[in-house]
């Protein structure tokens, strides 16, 4: 199982801690269980020739995992340390220099003679101040260490201070401490130890240590007020919340440091300065997004060429989108085509038009059209007069007949050009003469008002003539019956110049005519 | 000139050279190249090609609707062709009033044919009748001429009773054949 979720990892990363005598490798990544540490492995290494024995024992590793797995490398605190140095530099090209020598490197020819990395820390609100890091380490060693990687096969090494990794990576302040801004881890071990001032969570300063515990803690307490002494010095700080000790006996030798010391201690369980303590944190950090980080082989590390840095990765990425964009635009092409044929096809079966361009159709087609226009309107706008015949003589009540009827619905002519300073009027009526008997001791025959009561209902006369009106009655004598004659007048309904009033005048006129 | 040439490529090239030495530069430059190439080489002549389908797409289908269209006014022409008569003189066309008359128990007390009037293309006779009889068969006539197989229309229609009948005023618009 812990092989089969070692396989699995995501984001693996080395750690290389090299001491005295031995080389301790430990690996970390992703696994479904979360981030951690998969597996350490401890080397002996040959004392006269360590480097050599360091790239023997990395070749037949490099051949377990990809020459491009993130790896850290870190020496003993004595061989890389780290420090911080007040100093108000912005990034320019002599802050190598100028902070060199704020740390004790005051000639050209020692400052040459190592390999030194920097950064300025900037989340710190204990700090007043600018304050910047700085790792330092013998610049052979620096080249054999890197020439031993490369020998390998290892592409993406990095060197780092190991007590700064620890602090860093591997020392978590318990959460009853979050408020404890200044503080001293110290990390044994059997034969001695390290302590390390953290400021805001940087490591700012570390003393290394040895002792033996079975005789006292005067060399830890040493080490701390030798810490607590620099801080008051580099940084102004005579306060320090407290200690926290890890490693063997770390209760005990807790107890007695603060009696010692008089600041409060707490006395964690986890491991003390171990070899394995100091690969893991190495390899938590290789790959680790904390920014900025010490890297020793960046003096070192020859400049990439263009080639090197080309980001094949996102190249890859844009030619693949323009790619589906291409793909996408040549289906749409592709479909557009498709259907230009099919129009083609359609067109070409009508075999008449195939030496025709457009314009000449759309012009043949003027004509025809003007045709079927004027028929449709020479049909559409006459009356059938057969309905009214029909419908019109089954309206009159019993005592009353038609004596006279007339009906005009006039064509206007197409394409006649109309008069200058008015339209052609046409005519649309309808006049109805009838006669009826005048009733003895009535003022007006109701026969009328029945007729012309039934006409508003006829649906033809609403359609055509919806305006239905009595325009005279006239009273005669024949003999000893008095008789009535009357003319009811229907008419389109009133445009607003009012025309169906000069169709009116005109009825009477032609009517009595 | 030519070493002059040599010089200006030279600076030219390390100024490339110091830019695209930066990471964040290199990759500025390589996202913008790649999409300028996919551009030229992909984007455009594909969206030439569409943009030219497009507008043949277009004309193909305004040729289809000016094709169909003409065919269907066609259609329509003919078939009035076939209600309009063969010649285009307005005798043929009285004489069809006329053995239309026929066939009712009517008199025909007067004719006169009355101008021409225009209906686009095509001109229409005017026949004004004063026709005599009893009013069913006056009916049946007028009934005869609006169902008639010709173009017809009754612009005019007056009844009047006179003491011993009853005429029938008419007039009657017939497209005639074009010229």
């Amino acid at each position: 199982m812990a092989a089969k979720s070692k396989k699995l990892c995501l984001g693996r990363t080395i750690g290389v801690y090299l001491s005295n005598d031995r080389i301790s490798i430990t690996e970390a990544g992703l696994t479904f269980k979360g981030p951690g540490l998969l597996g350490q492995h401890s080397f002996n290494i040959d004392q006269l020739n360590p480097l050599g024995s360091l790239a023997d024992t990395l070749k037949d590793y490099v051949k377990k995992v990809s020459k491009n797995t993130p790896l850290c490398l870190g020496l003993r605190p004595e061989q890389t340390f780290f420090i911080t140095a007040g100093a108000e530099y912005e990034q320019q090209e002599d802050v190598r220099d100028k902070l060199l020598e704020a740390v004790g490197f005051h000639s050209a020819e020692e400052r040459n003679d190592i390999v030194a990395d920097y950064f300025k820390i900037n989340k710190s609100k204990s700090l007043s101040g600018q304050f910047w890091s700085i790792s330092v380490c013998k610049k052979k060693l620096v080249d054999e260490l890197y020439a031993a990687f490369a020998q390998a096969g290892f592409k993406n090494v990095q060197l780092k201070p190991t007590p700064w990794c620890i602090s860093v990576f591997s020392a978590k302040l318990p959460k009853h401490l979050k408020h404890w801004k200044v503080f001293i881890q110290v990390f044994l071990n059997d034969s001695g130890g390290l302590a390390i001032l953290v400021i805001d969570r940087n490591p700012v300063y570390f003393k290394r240590f040895s002792f033996s515990p079975t005789t006292s803690v005067e060399e830890i307490e040493s080490a701390v007020r030798s810490i607590m002494i620099q801080c008051i010095v580099i940084f102004r700080k005579s306060a320090v919340d407290g200690i926290i000790v890890q490693g063997p006996d770390a209760e005990k030798i807790g107890s007695r440091l603060a009696g010692e010391t008089g600041l409060e201690v707490e006395a964690g369980n986890e491991v003390g300065f171990t070899d394995s303590l100091c690969s893991g944190s190495l390899a938590m950090s290789a790959k680790s997004k904390k920014d900025p980080q010490f890297d020793l082989f960046r003096e070192v590390r020859p400049k990439p060429g263009i080639l090197q840095m080309f980001p094949w990765k996102m190249a890859a990425f844009v030619v693949f989108l323009s790619g589906c964009l291409g793909l996408m635009l040549w289906q749409k092409a592709s479909d557009l085509n498709l259907t230009l044929k099919n129009l083609k096809q359609q067109n070409s079966m009508h075999t008449w038009a195939e030496n025709k361009q457009t314009a000449d159709i759309a012009k043949d087609k003027k004509p025809l059209l003007a045709e079927t226009q004027a028929i449709e309107k020479f049909l559409k706008s006459k009356i059938v007069w057969s309905d009214y015949l029909r419908d019109l003589p089954t309206r009159l009540p019993p005592n009353v007949s038609l004596s006279d009827l007339w009906a005009v619905c006039e064509f206007e002519e197409i394409g006649v050009k109309k008069m200058e300073g008015g339209t052609t009027q046409k005519k649309k009526l309808l006049s109805l003469r009838g006669i009826t008997l005048f009733e003895k001791g009535k003022a007006a025959p109701e026969a009328i008002e029945s007729f012309l009561e039934s006409l508003r209902k006829v649906e033809l006369l609403q359609r055509d003539f919806p305006q239905v009106q009595l325009a005279e009655i006239k009273w005669r004598r024949e003999g000893n019956s008095e008789t009535a004659m009357f003319t009811v007048l229907a008419m389109p309904k009133k445009s607003a110049e009012g025309k169906p009033a000069q169709d009116e005048k005109s009825a009477n006129s032609e009517s009595e005519g | 000139m030519e070493l002059m040439d040599k010089t200006k490529m030279l600076k030219y090239k390390t100024l490339a050279l110091k830019h695209l030495g930066n990471p964040m530069k290199l990759r500025l430059f390589t996202i913008g190249a790649l999409l300028a190439a996919a551009v030229a080489l992909i984007y455009m002549p594909l969206s030439d090609k569409i943009n030219l389908t497009k507008q043949q797409i277009a004309a193909e289908k305004d040729r289809i609707s000016s094709i169909s269209e003409y065919e269907k006014l066609q259609k329509q022409v003919e078939a009035f062709h076939g209600l309009i008569g063969d010649q285009s003189d307005t005798n043929e066309w009285i004489q069809y009033i006329l053995d239309g008359l026929r066939k009712f128990q009517v008199k025909l007390r007067g004719m006169e044919s009355k101008q021409e009037k225009k209906v686009g293309p095509y001109k229409a006779a005017v026949l004004s009748m004063e026709v005599e009889g009893p009013y069913p068969e006056l009916k049946k006539f007028v009934e005869w001429i609006e169902s008639s197989q010709r173009i017809l229309r009754v612009d005019m229609l007056q009844f009047k009773q006179e003491p011993k009948s009853l005429l029938m005023k008419i007039m009657i618009l017939g497209i005639l054949p074009k010229k």
